[in-house]
């Protein structure tokens, strides 16, 4: 089956799960992110070790402010992010995004990133509702999205695991881009 | 998964089937709503591309290119389906637009069902209802 407008790909998992093979489209690259977390097939024990190694670097300051972290120590991803960092007004942003962000794409392998990257984003659109603010002290907003980052990460890894054990043995189609 | 704009796109295919919930003209800014995700991680943006993006409003204008995005859209779906394919599109249709957009894209409606949605969240009152178009080719 086919879906034009496949969003965070909800029309391709319930597939997976019924034994469908499909293919979506999406104009949006972070949909298409979504998409691709979601419908991937991961080694999850692979999975669960690097993201809980991410975790703990996090936890034990790798990747604040003024703490770059050996992911992200080099690279042009990281360079972008500073830069665009910078730019955005809103919602607010820290340099625990702008690290989180690079993490994925620096060293990390794609599932991993990928994964990243979403939980990061969930953490922070968390975080911006339940009242931080850009005038938070950036320190308190970076403890309180490390803490959100741990809760989403875990979170998604646990929707994976138990979106495996009900998938069907069918692909998703093939990537392309 | 194809990151880009089905009336663009070569659909690989024959499908046996297309299920999809389109946009809806005025609501939603899909690239806007997550604007920093893009900038952080440097996806590409292709926001012009959108159909029914709430930037563009519910103008009279606004509704007639939603109308031809989408009706071009299910045309491009209908080509890449099997003979007795079926499209099943799940909409809100408050504007009444889908008889005239399933015309242009040379699909005829069967059956069209109502389904009460459930609420997730309490942040809108009251009964919400959707349609589940089914409609093949004409």
């Amino acid at each position: 089956m086919l879906d034009p407008f496949a969003g965070s790909g909800t029309t391709l998992v319930q597939a997976l799960e019924s034994g469908y093979d499909s293919v979506g489209v999406d104009i949006a690259a972070f949909n298409c992110l979504l998409m691709r977390v979601k419908t991937n097939e991961h080694n999850r024990f692979v999975l669960e070790r690097e993201l809980r190694d991410v975790l703990r670097r996090f936890e034990s300051g790798e990747g604040v402010a003024g703490r770059p972290t050996a992911y992200v120590a080099s690279g042009s991803h990281l360079r972008r992010a500073a830069t665009s960092c910078a730019s955005v007004r809103s919602p607010p942003t820290t340099s625990t995004e702008t690290c989180c962000g690079s993490y994925s794409h620096a060293r990390l392998g794609p599932h991993v990133g990928r994964l990243i990257s979403i939980s990061t984003f969930r953490a922070n659109r968390s975080s911006s509702r339940t009242g931080a603010t850009s005038t938070d002290a950036s320190a308190s907003r970076s403890s309180a999205l490390i803490i959100s980052l741990r809760r989403y990460t875990l979170d998604t890894l646990a929707r994976l695991k138990e979106f495996a054990r009900v998938r069907t043995r069918r692909s998703a189609g093939r990537v392309a881009r | 998964m194809l990151h880009g704009d089905t009336r663009d796109l070569e659909l690989p295919g024959p499908f046996d089937a297309v299920v999809t919930s389109p946009p809806y003209p005025g609501l939603i800014d899909y690239h806007e709503q997550h604007r920093y995700a893009y900038e952080l991680l440097g996806l590409d943006d292709l926001r012009q591309r959108e159909i029914g993006a709430a930037a563009r409003g519910t103008s009279k204008a606004a509704l007639t290119a939603y109308s031809e995005g989408i009706s071009t859209v299910f045309a491009a779906c209908g080509d890449a389906l099997r003979p007795r394919g079926r499209v099943v599109i799940v909409v809100n249709d408050r504007r009444d637009l889908y008889p005239e957009i399933l015309e242009r894209a040379g699909l005829r409606l069967e059956q069209r069902y109502q389904r009460h949605v459930n609420r997730r969240t309490g942040r809108r009152a009251g009964e919400y209802f959707e349609d589940v178009l089914v409609a093949r080719r004409a």
